[in-house]
């Protein structure tokens, strides 16, 4: 899962996915640019419970979620019952690299650095 | 004549073998820990033997197989993840249905699926889980080498799902999964069956060139247009249209309502869509709102303008007999009320004839 052809997620490499994971950057046609004012603490916690909290653009969420290995995704259920699907495109010990499964930004790839501020 | 059956009989069957692609599933080094269960015994269920009709890299339409047929390869895949042990509880397992699918689904997007639904039965033959699902990857229009190579990836990940979905819905205690962290050792199964929706097929793409007549109160014209829209059952589905098309006036209305010329510019806003009745029928239902302007100029030669706006609905019908190619039949009525100096109430009808590819 290290190398972004290898979209296979390995047991011992899935549990790099348990800790909370703070918005860097997005990628977009190979140009990096800052997440905007808004999304400044934006995060995703991913619990080994299954559980992740997440905050986007301020908004605070919750909910279960499905790891696919062998898809490569995170398939996060929120409480109302929508489903938001990301597939992992790398992932290390530090970083985190998804793209989410929705049309409108299905090109763009969301950074995330590990937190070393949060305890997991 | 025997010769040239038998020729065609050969042709036909090397045709068929061509046709056939064999595709295995990567057993990948990932194993669900702490589980008291392991997949015993598959069953094939299906009703059709073969996983599904797919292009290749190539474009080529081929029917696609797994090598060592399905409860071989299901049975590798899903030992790899919960390995067999004797202190384990063993779970039987009846695949009902399980699909590659491809199709265009829009003008720029082809969407590659595998759906599979699943029985989790134990020992005693008691059904303790179904569960159904798609697994869906949306591609650009031009990225069939990479849908034809992917889908033995969609496979695995739509089993892995429903393995999940099992082990999530009896709650059997797992390092990923400590909800019950706690309770029994043994695998504390329960009748409760989730609903699904059953199986609807992934719609596929109609591309049609269509030649159009109208004729209304004041008017006759003609119209081509090419028409594309995804094929579903569900809500209305959305065309794709380009088209080009002229009117005539068709008597000397202009001048029977004090006008030597009118030109009208206007945009339209609405809804335009189909309703599908039965595969090969629908009807076509339209709601627009044109704003615009017109320019006249009196007999008298003075000009003025005049802002137009109205409502206009269309009904009708499009036959499609044949799904892979073959003509297009349609037939309409138009109702349209416009604030214009010359004609503000009209309607009319159209013919339209093409054909589908």
């Amino acid at each position: 899962m290290t190398a972004r052809s290898n979209t296979n997620t390995h047991k011992g490499e899935t549990d790099l996915l348990f800790h909370t994971w703070i918005l860097d950057s997005y990628v977009m046609a190979g140009k990096k640019y800052p997440p905007g004012k808004k999304e400044q603490e934006d995060y995703i916690l991913f619990n080994e419970d299954l559980t992740y909290f997440s905050k986007s653009e301020g908004k605070e969420e919750g909910g279960t979620y499905i790891l696919n290995t062998n898809g490569a995704y995170v398939l996060m259920i929120d409480k109302k019952g929508e489903k938001i699907k990301a597939y992992i495109i790398s992932i290390s010990k530090q970083s985190l690299v998804l793209k989410y499964d929705f049309d409108e930004i299905k090109d763009i790839e969301m950074h995330y650095k590990r937190s070393i501020l949060i305890k997991d | 004549m025997k010769r040239i059956i038998k020729i065609l009989v050969l042709l036909l069957s090397c045709n068929l073998c061509f046709s056939q692609t064999i595709i295995n599933l990567e057993i990948i080094p990932f194993e669900i820990k702490n589980q008291n269960f392991y997949i015993d015994k598959i069953v094939d269920n299906r009703q059709e033997r073969y996983l599904g009709r797919a292009e290749d890299s190539s474009g080529k339409k081929v029917q696609l197989h797994f090598q060592n047929g399905i409860e071989v390869t299901i049975k590798q895949f899903m030992e790899s993840i919960l390995p067999k042990s004797s202190n384990k509880t063993p779970i039987n397992l009846r695949v009902n249905d399980l699909k590659i699918e491809q199709a265009q689904t829009s003008i720029d997007k082809r969407t590659a699926r595998v759906y599979v639904e699943l029985s989790f039965y134990s020992e005693s033959g008691d059904e303790l889980y179904k569960v159904n699902h798609y697994e869906t990857q949306n591609f650009l229009v031009s990225d069939l080498p990479e849908i034809y190579k992917t889908h033995e990836k969609r496979v695995r990940a739509a089993l892995e799902y429903c393995l999940w979905s099992f082990i999530n819905n009896q709650k059997v205690p797992t390092t990923n999964n400590p909800i019950m962290a706690g309770m029994e050792n043994e695998a504390s199964f329960s009748s409760d069956t989730p609903t699904f929706d059953s199986y609807v097929p992934l719609g596929r793409w109609y591309n049609m060139l269509t030649y159009t007549r109208m004729t209304d109160r004041y008017n006759q014209g003609w119209r081509v247009a090419y028409t594309g829209f995804s094929d579903h059952e569900k809500d209305l589905i959305v065309p794709f249209t380009l088209a080009y098309g002229q009117s005539r006036v068709k008597s000397d209305l202009v001048e029977e309502r004090g006008y030597s010329s009118v030109n009208t510019f206007a945009l339209g806003f609405g809804v335009n869509g189909y309703i599908k009745i039965i595969p090969g029928l629908y009807v076509d239902l339209g709601l627009n709102v044109p704003v615009g302007m017109e320019l006249l100029i009196d007999l008298a030669d003075k000009k003025s303008s005049n802002f137009l706006i109205g409502i206009s609905a269309n009904q009708g019908v499009k036959i499609i007999p044949w799904k892979d190619f073959g003509i297009v039949i349609g037939a309409g009525i138009f109702q349209r009320w416009q604030t214009s100096k010359t004609e503000n109430r009209n309607f009319g009808f159209e013919l339209e004839l093409g054909f589908n590819f």
